[in-house]
C-alpha cells in the first residue's frame, strides 16, 4: 500500500481520467502539467513505434507517446476529440495521445484496488491500481513506470 | 513604555543604517562606507548599553567586530557583507517584536554567541591546530554550519575558486619577475582573505594551508628564504590542493559523496620551505603604501633621467615631481605620462568595475527568447504577404525591427563573451609544470589572450587545448641537445594564439619542433587497417589519423602522453562545439594545430529539407553544395542502382536519407531529388532529399535525455510554421554510413 499512500496523500485521491479504446484511465493530477488539443506531431527517426514523436509546445521540443500502440491496441486515427496530457515526471514533459479527456474524478482510498488479476492485456507494472466507482471501472496508470526509459534504449542499441 | 523609549531613541540611528546598507554595493568593497556603518552600529551599541538592553548592545559589539574584520579584508567581502547584513537584520527584527529584558529569544542569543565564537575562531597571530591525515582529508561542515552559514557557503566556493585562479596568474609572473612586490602583496591579500573566511567557516584545513602560504610569502618578501624552484613549486601545488578542498566543499554542498583531498604532501612541502619555523613573524603586507613604485624609481629604472636628476628636483619638490622634471627640459611630458600610466598600473587594483552575478542559465534562456524573436523575424520577413508590402513607411519600421533585434542579439551574445586568456593563463601553468617534468626548456608565447569568445567555448576547450599543450612539449618539442643539433634556439617556442576570423575564432596551439613524422603515421595507419599499403593518400587526410582513438607512434607511454587517448578527445570536443581543427605540419620545423570555432554556439544557419513528412536541418557551415544530378552522371557499385554520382572528376557516393531514417516518400529517383554535397576530409558525399525548402537562421534546441544517442541528429528546432525540424550532423551520418558499407 506504501507507494499508493502518495496517491492519496499528496494528490489526495485526485485522478485525471481519459478514454482510449473505450476503456477509462486515470494518472494521478499531480503527474499531469496540461492537456493541449492534437496538434501535428513531427516524427523523429529510429525510434520505437509507440514513439510518435515530438510537438512544439509554446517553444519546447517534448516527446509524445502512443499509448494506444504501447498498449498493443488497434491504431485509429485521430479524431478532433483527441488530446495531448503533457505529465511532467521528475521535471521532464512528456506528451500521451488519448482519445478522449473525460475530467478530474475523486476516488476515495476504499475504492481503490491495488493492482487486481484482471482481464487487462497491459503489462502489470503499468498498472498501479484500479479504482470501482459506482458505474465506473479507472484503471489508475504508472505513467513513471510507463515512460521510463528501458525500452528506447534498447531499441537504440539494436539500430547500431 | 522604557522599551517604546528605546525603540524611539534608536529609530534615527537605525534608519541611517538602512540607508546606508540598502546603498551599499554589495559586491563592490567601499571602505568609506563601511566605516560610516561601522561607526553608525558603534553609537547603536552606545545607546543600547545606556538603556541597559544588555543582549542587543552585545551583539552590536559582535556585529562591530565583525564589520572591522571585513574592512580589515580579514573575511572575503562579499560573502562576509551578506552574512552582516543578515546578522543585522535579525538584530532588527529582535528589537521590534521581543520584550527587552532577559528572556529575549533563545535563537537570536544563540546566534550572537556562535558569531562570536566564529570570530574567535579567526585569530591572526596563530594558525588552527590541524591534524594531517595521510590518507587525505575530508573536511567537515558541521549541521550548525551548514544550518547557518549553509547559504553562504556556495558563494565562498565560486569567490574561492576565482582568488585562487587571480593569485595563480599572479604567482606565474612573479616566476617570470620575481622582484616584483606587487604580485606577492596580491598573493598574500588574497592568502589573507582565504585564510579569514575559511576560518570564519570553520574549514581549518584551508586555513592552515593558507597560513603556511601566506608565511612562505612574507619570508620571501623578507628575504628570509630565496626564491627557488622549489617555493614555486609549493606554492603552486597548494593552489592545487585548495582547488581540491574547494571542489570538495562543492561535493558537500551539493550533496555527493566527497573524495578525499591529500593534503600530506603539499603541506611537507611547504614546511620544507619556511626557514625556521619558530622565529617566524607574520609580515602583514597589507598597507597600500608598498604597493606602488615611486613615481621617480620608475623613471630611473627606464632610464630616462639619471637619479641625481630626480634627487635634485626632489629637492625643490612643491609641485610635482613629474611637473618639475618637463619644466626644467629634462624629460618630455609624454614620457612622464607613460610612466604615470605604468605607475597606475602597478599600483596592482584592478579597475573595478560594477559587476553583477547572475545564474548562467538566466541569460541562457533570454539568449534563446532573442534567437527565437530573429528567427521568428527572418520567417516574418519572408511572409510572401509581408514581403510585398512597398509602403516605404511599413519597409522602413521593419527594417528597424530588423535592426534593433540583430543589436539586441548581438548584446546578449556579448555578454556571454569571456577572454580566452583566462584559458590560457591555466594552460601556462601546465606548460611550466610538464617542461620541468620532461626536462624540456620553453618559452610560452601568447598571443590574443584579449580574444572575446562564447562561454560554453571557454567552459570546453580548456581540456582539448591541454590534450595540444602535452602533445607538443612531449612529442613536438625536441629536448635541448637535438634542438641544438638542429641548429635551432635551446629553447623550444610554443605559442598559443587566439584571433577572430570572419564569424569563427581561431585557436592555435604552434611549437617550432620536429613535426609530425609522416612515414610513422602511414605506418601505424596500414598497421591499424586504416589505409592500405600502397594507397595514394593526402597529407591531410593522412594526419587526420591521429584523432583516432588509440592512434600514437609514440615509442613508449610516458607519464605525459602517448597512449593515444588524448587527440580523439580534441576531436570530440572540437566537433561538439560544432569546429574543426586541421593541421599544419613541416618535418623538422614544427607543428600547428589550428581549431577553428563558430563565434556562437546557439543560432546557426541552417539548410531545411524535405524527405517525406518529415522537415530536417542541415548546418550550411557543413553544405559544399547543392546538386540534381543528371542521368548520365549516375553509376551503379555492384546491386546497387544509382549509388554513385560524378560531380566534376570526383566520385561521391549518394545516401538516401530516406533509407537510412526508414521515411516514406515518393522520391527515390536522384533525378527528381535533391543532393547535399558534404565534404568530409578530402572525400565528398551526397546526402539525398526530397526537396530544398529553404535557408534559415535556427536556434538549436536540446531535444533531452530521450533522444540523446540519436543517429547523426544532434537536436532540433522550431520552424517558421512552428513545427519541428531536426538538426542533422552530416560527419556522423556519413561515418555511420562508412560502417554499413564497409
Amino acid at each position: 500500500m506504501a507507494q499508493n499512500n502518495v496517491l492519496f496523500t499528496q494528490s489526495g485521491g485526485k485522478l485525471l481520467t481519459f478514454l482510449l479504446e473505450k476503456q477509462e484511465y486515470g494518472i494521478e493530477i499531480l503527474e499531469a502539467r496540461e492537456v493541449v488539443g492534437i496538434m501535428p506531431i513531427d516524427a523523429v527517426p529510429h525510434t520505437p513505434n509507440f514513439m510518435k514523436g515530438v510537438i512544439n509546445l509554446r517553444g519546447k521540443i517534448i516527446p509524445v507517446i502512443d499509448l494506444r500502440t504501447k498498449f498493443g491496441m488497434q491504431p485509429t486515427e485521430p479524431t478532433k476529440e483527441f488530446c495531448i496530457v503533457v505529465v511532467d515526471i521528475s521535471n521532464r514533459l512528456t506528451g500521451i495521445i488519448v482519445d478522449f479527456l473525460v475530467g478530474v474524478v475523486t476516488i476515495e482510498e476504499k475504492e481503490f484496488e491495488e493492482t487486481p488479476e484482471l482481464g487487462s492485456n497491459i503489462r502489470t507494472d503499468f498498472i498501479k491500481g484500479m479504482a470501482k466507482l459506482e458505474k465506473r471501472v479507472i484503471i489508475v496508470l504508472d505513467i513513471k513506470n510507463i515512460l521510463s526509459n528501458d525500452e528506447l534504449v534498447l531499441i537504440q542499441t539494436k539500430a547500431k | 513604555m522604557a522599551n517604546e523609549n528605546l525603540r524611539k531613541r534608536i529609530k534615527p540611528i537605525r534608519d541611517q543604517i538602512n540607508s546606508k546598507l540598502v546603498s551599499s554595493d554589495i559586491k563592490k568593497l567601499n571602505i568609506m562606507r563601511l566605516g560610516e556603518i561601522l561607526n553608525l552600529i558603534d553609537n547603536l551599541k552606545v545607546v543600547l548599553e545606556e538603556e541597559n538592553a544588555k543582549i542587543f548592545s552585545h551583539a552590536a559589539e559582535v556585529l562591530t567586530e565583525f564589520l572591522s574584520k571585513i574592512i580589515f579584508e580579514e573575511i572575503i567581502y562579499p560573502t562576509g557583507m551578506s552574512y552582516f547584513i543578515n546578522l543585522y537584520e535579525l538584530l532588527e527584527d529582535n528589537i521590534d517584536e521581543l520584550p527587552m529584558g532577559p528572556d529575549s529569544s533563545e535563537y537570536f542569543i544563540k546566534t550572537v554567541d556562535r558569531l562570536k565564537s566564529m570570530l574567535i575562531g579567526i585569530d591572526f597571530s596563530k594558525a588552527p591546530e590541524v591534524k594531517i591525515d595521510e590518507d587525505g582529508v575530508i573536511q567537515r561542515i558541521s549541521e550548525q554550519a551548514k544550518q547557518d552559514v549553509g547559504t553562504f557557503l556556495p558563494d565562498f566556493i565560486s569567490e574561492g575558486e576565482d582568488f585562487l585562479d587571480a593569485a595563480e596568474s599572479k604567482i606565474l609572473r612573479l616566476e617570470k619577475d620575481p622582484q616584483n612586490w606587487e604580485y606577492i602583496d596580491a598573493v598574500f591579500r588574497i592568502m589573507h582573505t582565504l585564510k579569514g573566511t575559511s576560518g570564519f567557516f570553520g574549514l581549518d584545513v584551508i586555513a592552515k594551508l593558507a597560513h603556511n602560504t601566506e608565511d612562505i610569502l612574507s619570508q620571501l618578501k623578507s628575504n628570509q628564504i630565496e626564491f627557488s624552484q622549489e617555493v614555486f613549486e609549493a606554492i603552486l601545488k597548494s593552489f592545487d590542493v585548495f582547488r581540491q578542498l574547494i571542489n570538495q566543499l562543492k561535493d558537500i554542498v551539493q550533496g555527493e559523496e566527497p573524495k578525499p583531498v591529500i593534503v600530506k604532501q603539499v603541506y611537507e612541502l611547504q614546511t620544507k620551505c619556511l626557514k625556521n619555523k619558530t622565529e617566524q613573524k607574520i609580515v602583514a603586507s597589507v598597507s597600500q603604501s608598498s604597493k606602488s613604485n615611486k613615481l621617480g624609481e620608475i623613471l630611473i629604472n627606464t632610464g630616462q633621467v639619471s637619479q641625481d636628476q630626480i634627487e635634485e628636483a626632489l629637492e625643490q619638490q612643491q609641485k610635482k615631481l613629474g611637473e618639475i622634471l618637463v619644466e626644467k627640459g629634462v624629460i618630455s611630458k609624454d614620457a612622464v605620462d607613460d610612466a604615470l600610466k605604468k605607475q597606475g598600473i602597478t599600483t596592482g587594483e584592478p579597475v573595478s568595475i560594477d559587476m553583477i552575478k547572475i545564474p548562467a542559465n538566466k541569460l541562457d534562456e533570454l539568449l534563446e527568447f532573442i534567437g527565437e524573436m530573429v528567427v521568428a523575424l527572418s520567417v516574418l520577413s519572408q511572409n510572401p504577404i509581408i514581403s510585398s508590402i512597398t509602403d516605404r513607411e511599413t519597409r522602413e519600421r521593419i527594417d528597424q525591427l530588423d535592426k534593433i533585434t540583430e543589436l539586441l542579439h548581438d548584446k546578449i551574445l556579448g555578454i556571454r563573451m569571456f577572454p580566452v586568456g583566462n584559458v590560457f593563463s591555466k594552460l601556462s601553468r601546465q606548460v611550466r609544470d610538464l617542461s620541468q617534468k620532461c626536462n624540456k626548456k620553453i618559452n610560452l608565447i601568447i598571443e590574443g589572450a584579449e580574444t572575446l569568445v562564447d562561454k560554453t567555448v571557454i567552459d570546453v576547450i580548456y581540456a582539448p587545448l591541454m590534450h595540444l599543450v602535452r602533445n607538443a612539449i612531449d612529442h613536438g618539442l625536441e629536448n635541448e641537445d637535438d634542438r641544438i643539433a638542429c641548429e635551432k634556439s635551446p629553447e623550444g617556442n610554443l605559442r598559443l594564439i587566439a584571433k577572430h576570423a570572419g564569424d569563427a575564432v581561431l585557436i592555435e596551439v604552434r611549437d617550432d619542433g620536429k613535426g609530425l613524422n609522416r612515414e610513422a603515421i602511414m605506418k601505424k595507419a596500414m598497421e591499424k587497417g586504416l589505409l592500405k599499403s600502397g594507397e595514394n593518400v593526402s597529407d591531410q587526410h593522412l594526419f587526420s589519423f591521429i584523432f583516432h582513438a588509440g592512434f600514437s607512434t609514440a615509442k613508449e607511454v610516458t607519464d605525459v602522453s602517448g597512449r593515444g587517448v588524448g587527440m580523439d578527445v580534441v576531436k570530440r570536443e572540437v566537433d561538439a562545439l560544432r569546429g574543426k581543427v586541421s593541421i599544419e605540419t613541416i618535418l623538422g620545423q614544427g607543428t600547428a594545430f589550428i581549431i577553428k570555432l563558430p563565434l556562437t554556439t546557439s543560432i546557426i544557419e541552417g539548410l531545411v529539407i524535405k524527405i517525406g513528412n518529415s522537415r530536417f536541418v542541415i548546418p550550411i557551415l557543413d553544405v559544399n553544395l547543392t546538386i540534381t544530378p543528371k542521368k548520365e552522371h549516375l553509376k551503379d557499385v555492384k546491386e546497387r542502382k544509382d549509388a554513385i554520382f560524378l560531380l566534376s572528376g570526383d566520385i561521391v557516393p549518394i545516401i538516401r536519407l530516406y533509407e537510412f531514417y526508414n521515411i516514406d516518400t515518393e522520391v527515390t529517383d536522384p533525378t527528381k531529388a535533391i543532393i547535399i554535397v558534404i565534404k568530409e576530409g578530402e572525400k565528398k558525399f551526397g546526402l539525398m532529399a526530397d526537396e530544398l525548402l529553404h535557408r534559415q537562421q535556427i536556434v538549436i534546441k536540446n531535444l533531452g535525455e530521450r533522444f540523446k544517442n540519436l543517429r547523426g541528429i544532434t537536436g532540433g528546432t522550431i520552424l517558421g510554421d512552428g513545427r519541428i525540424g531536426l538538426i542533422l550532423e552530416p560527419a556522423a551520418i556519413i561515418n555511420d554510413y562508412r560502417n554499413i558499407t564497409k
